[in-house]
């Protein structure tokens, strides 16, 4: 993954399976399952994340601080531990998806001359 | 003993090759994960975490990794560590390394009844160089040795 350890502003891209699991988090506090689920949910199935996966993100997530995390107590007495998105991953996400939008901005412009070719 | 309860229980052993310090703070987590995941997920599940040991070894963990265990420079004697249990290890390790040291001064041991196998061996440069002289090919060079 390619986020900047010092909680700055990113001006690298986010790694597929780091923007997946910050959109999950955008949605709602959400548990280890409940991210894998909401990704695969989120990417119509074409994004599956295993758990190798999330918590080596997850890890780096946290220490970047665009994660956090919290214990929340259930009600057989039980606690499990939460993931949520922090105001600097919340930054990074929008940043990430506003340059996303800038590469499908040119990706339809240059795909749009193309079918003008075509016909 | 179930499907169910075999795939966790090798979930677990694979878990234990992940470092200590990311071990420590996903594997119940991860443990809980396989737990909750369905027949179809097993695979994602198995193929994903052992790709992911690997990464880990090599990318190296973020979160706790430069987290010090809380004894850990603590004097010896303030320590959870017996004196006893310390020094029965020190002379285990003395122990080993002298056995080492000693199967190391009487390797290789003596050949019985006398025989004596003699090795020679023939410098690759000279070899070159006599083959040079004679116009032989290479893969003769042993037959050039002999004489």
């Amino acid at each position: 993954m390619r986020v900047k350890d010092n909680n700055s502003e990113t001006d690298r891209p986010l790694s597929s399976a780091a923007l997946h699991i910050l959109l999950a988090l955008a949605e709602s506090d959400l548990h280890g399952y409940g991210i894998m689920q909401s990704v695969k949910r989120q990417s119509e199935g074409t994004f599956k994340l295993g758990p190798g996966t999330l918590y080596a993100n997850l890890d780096r997530l946290l220490a970047s601080d665009l994660v956090g995390e919290t214990e929340r107590k259930l009600k057989d007495g039980e606690s499990r531990r939460e993931y949520s998105l922090t105001s600097s991953g919340e930054r990074v996400l929008r940043l990430e998806v506003r340059r996303l939008r800038q590469v499908v901005n040119v990706a339809r412009t240059r795909l749009g001359k193309l079918d003008e070719r075509g016909a | 003993m179930s499907i169910r309860k075999c795939f966790l229980y090798a979930y677990r052993a694979l878990l234990v090759f992940y470092p200590p310090s990311f071990r420590r703070r996903f594997a119940p987590e991860m443990l809980e994960l396989a737990a909750a995941a369905e027949i179809d997920e097993w695979p994602l599940i198995f193929g994903d975490t052992s790709v992911g040991v690997v990464r880990c070894w090599l990318e190296g963990t973020h979160s706790t990794a430069t987290m010090a265990e809380p004894n850990a420079y603590v004097p010896i004697r303030e320590s959870p560590i017996r004196a006893s249990v310390f020094i029965s290890g020190l002379v285990l390790s003395i122990a080993l390394v002298a056995g080492w040291s000693y199967v190391n001064s009487q390797w290789p041991p003596p050949c019985p009844n006398g025989v004596h196998v003699v090795t020679r061996v023939v410098d690759p440069a000279r070899v070159v160089v006599a083959n040079a002289g004679t116009g032989q090919p290479v893969r003769d060079a042993h037959k050039i040795s002999q004489r």
